[in-house]
């Protein structure tokens, strides 16, 4: 083993990192965000489902969309307002959401 | 009222963990184990590892993001969730598409998955280490037994039908949430016996060792388009069905993207620390494929130390890599097909392992027909599954609705805006190129005839019958509403 190339311990070592440690972190990251969501839930009893970059897109699609009335839109005008309301009614939130961003927000 | 109720009795996974099992299950084969690791060393070993990597980030996780966010949104199978997102009757005709591609797929992969099951008993039973024992002899007899190969076929598709069954959580779920940690503990157990064997240093070598000079022919991205594309399962219906059941609060990015692509890629690079040294430690060759798997490696065992427990890691590992995606293969027709008729989930899953069965009987017989039915949905039929869906994204529904909808939604990973022409441009564009080499690499031969009657054939088919069923279904709607 100790006879092995440099270029080979890099490929493994990138190897490691990239395949295992990449998917043993996404592993453990999203387990935790299951917990913290679930935690939210049993305290605040509420979730907020966008981040604040995601709430800017679905804000600029619905506003942007031909027809304001379509199915679709409205939909997404529910999800928008609803994830509105459980930043403006609810301490904890999910996301990092400054009170400064959660006051410049209204419904739709 | 009634779409309430469907809604409300549609089954959820019942746990992340369970979801990110039934993916990384789902995409997990054989491969994976027999293939993989190969072609890893026969390309340039660290070239090719970093051609691999950068394609898996470009393509693989937007493609997979895609497609378990699809499955989301339209909450049904494959037929449904065309149905949704399409303007025409005649084009949820593609839904038909991989319907048909997913059925024929595993009609040849369940005698696959026997030849693991028939293998994964006798490694219980002792066989590969009692005196006397001849691995070639022992495969060319198994494969020259019309009996056992229909057989095990049949096991494995019972075997499928009682998962199946038992339903999303009390079957798939609890499958796949032991035998996929079960299948990466074994492999990790027989990669420390490989690394610590002597001479195990030259399969290392050969693996991971770097040809740079590699990364400048087309041959060796074009093996890597093929390896992210295939291995990962994208664009089969899989990750839609799965993703379908996933559910409104769950992350999709993270878990359905890149937990999914890493990991599955992981454990081929797990099978290339634990297999390969093995392999030259024992002076094997490390290109002969599935009779490495089956004659090769069978030979070894009985002279490595607790030899009878290493062959049962490994047989029992390479069984659950197999089963697990034959489960969720299945799971697509089952799914889309509960849906669409009146038949209970209970008997579509009698009706599809039933109607599978007998498909594979053929395969199962005659190891010529297996060859020709891998060559032609391979090469050809994957592929237009995976333009069937991702083109239903790019070009009917709009990654752009789909990521500010769905994808960002209780997201653990923001998805920006660049993910929209991944989608909608280079993945078909990729998918497209992969089908033309392949028929141009194989032009005038049986398979690539076939492969372009599967490739034109099947969507013709599907337009047309869906074309006439959703005429029939209008009418029909519109009297119950009345």
């Amino acid at each position: 083993m100790l006879g092995l190339s440099l270029d080979v311990w890099a490929t493994m070592l990138f190897c490691v990192l990239a395949f295992f440690g990449v998917a043993i972190w996404a592993l453990v990251y999203t387990l935790r965000q299951e917990e913290k969501k679930l935690a939210l839930f049993e305290t605040a009893g509420d979730l907020d489902t966008y981040s604040p970059r995601a709430l800017r897109d679905l804000r600029r699609w619905i506003e942007a969309h031909p027809n304001p009335h379509a199915p679709d839109v409205e939909e997404a005008r529910s999800l928008y307002n609803d994830c509105v309301e459980t930043l403006k009614t609810t301490d904890r939130h999910f996301y990092r959401w400054s009170e400064a961003e959660i006051e410049r927000l209204d419904t739709l | 009222m009634a779409d309430q109720n469907v809604e409300l009795s549609r089954a959820q996974w019942g746990s992340r963990f369970g979801f990110l099992m039934a993916m990384l299950g789902a995409m997990v084969g054989a491969g994976n184990i027999w293939r993989f690791p190969f072609v890893l060393g026969e390309n340039g070993g660290g070239a090719f590892v970093l051609a691999y990597f950068v394609l898996l980030l470009v393509l693989a996780i937007p493609g997979l993001i895609a497609e378990v966010g699809f499955g989301r949104y339209a909450g049904q199978g494959v037929i449904g969730a065309f149905r949704k997102v399409v303007s025409s009757r005649g084009m949820v005709g593609l839904g038909v598409v991989v319907l048909v591609v997913n059925v024929a797929l595993m009609s040849y992969y369940s005698p696959v998955v026997g030849w693991t099951l028939y293998y994964a008993v006798h490694s219980v039973l002792g066989t590969f280490t009692a005196a006397g024992f001849e691995p070639a002899a022992f495969w060319d007899a198994f494969r020259a037994s019309a009996l056992l190969s229909i057989g095990t076929h049949t096991a494995v598709m019972a075997l499928v039908a009682a998962v199946l069954y038992l339903g999303i959580r009390r079957g798939i779920e609890r499958l796949v949430i032991y035998a996929v940690p079960g299948l990466i503990l074994a492999l990790v157990a027989i990669m420390i016996r490989g690394l610590t064997l002597e001479g195990a240093s030259a399969g290392l070598a050969f693996t991971f060792g770097v040809d740079w000079s590699k990364l400048a022919l087309g041959q060796t991205w074009i093996t890597a388009l093929g390896q992210v594309l295939f291995s990962t399962g994208l664009g089969w219906g899989i990750a839609l069905t799965v993703g379908s059941y996933l559910p409104d609060y769950d992350d999709i990015p993270i878990g359905g993207g890149v937990f999914t692509v890493i990991g599955n890629s992981s454990v081929g690079i797990l099978a290339a620390f634990a297999i390969f040294p093995i392999v030259f430690a024992f002076d094997l060759d490390p290109a002969s494929g599935a009779s490495l798997t089956f004659v090769s490696l069978p030979q070894v065992f009985p002279q490595m130390a607790g030899g009878a427990l290493w062959a049962i890691l490994f047989f029992l590992g390479f069984f659950f890599a197999a089963f697990t995606s034959a489960i969720l293969i299945t799971e697509v027709s089952v799914t889309t097909l509960a849906e669409e008729t009146a038949f209970s989930r209970e008997q579509t899953v009698v009706g599809v392992c039933a109607g599978i069965w007998l498909l594979g009987i053929p395969s199962a017989y005659a190891p010529s027909v297996l060859g020709f039915l891998d060559f032609v949905f391979g090469n050809f039929g994957l592929p237009l599954a995976t333009l069937a869906i991702i083109g239903a994204i790019g070009w009917a529904m709009k990654p752009e609705k789909l990521r500010v909808l769905e994808i960002n939604r209780n997201a653990g990973l923001y998805v920006g805006p660049l993910w929209n022409p991944a989608v909608k441009y280079v993945i078909p564009l990729v998918m497209v190129g992969i089908v033309t080499n392949y028929a141009l690499a194989n032009f005038g031969s049986a398979q690539m005839i076939g492969g372009v009657a599967v490739f034109v054939g099947i969507p013709i088919l599907g337009y047309a019958l869906m074309s006439y069923l959703e005429g029939r279904r209008e009418p029909l709607a519109r009297d119950e509403a009345q």
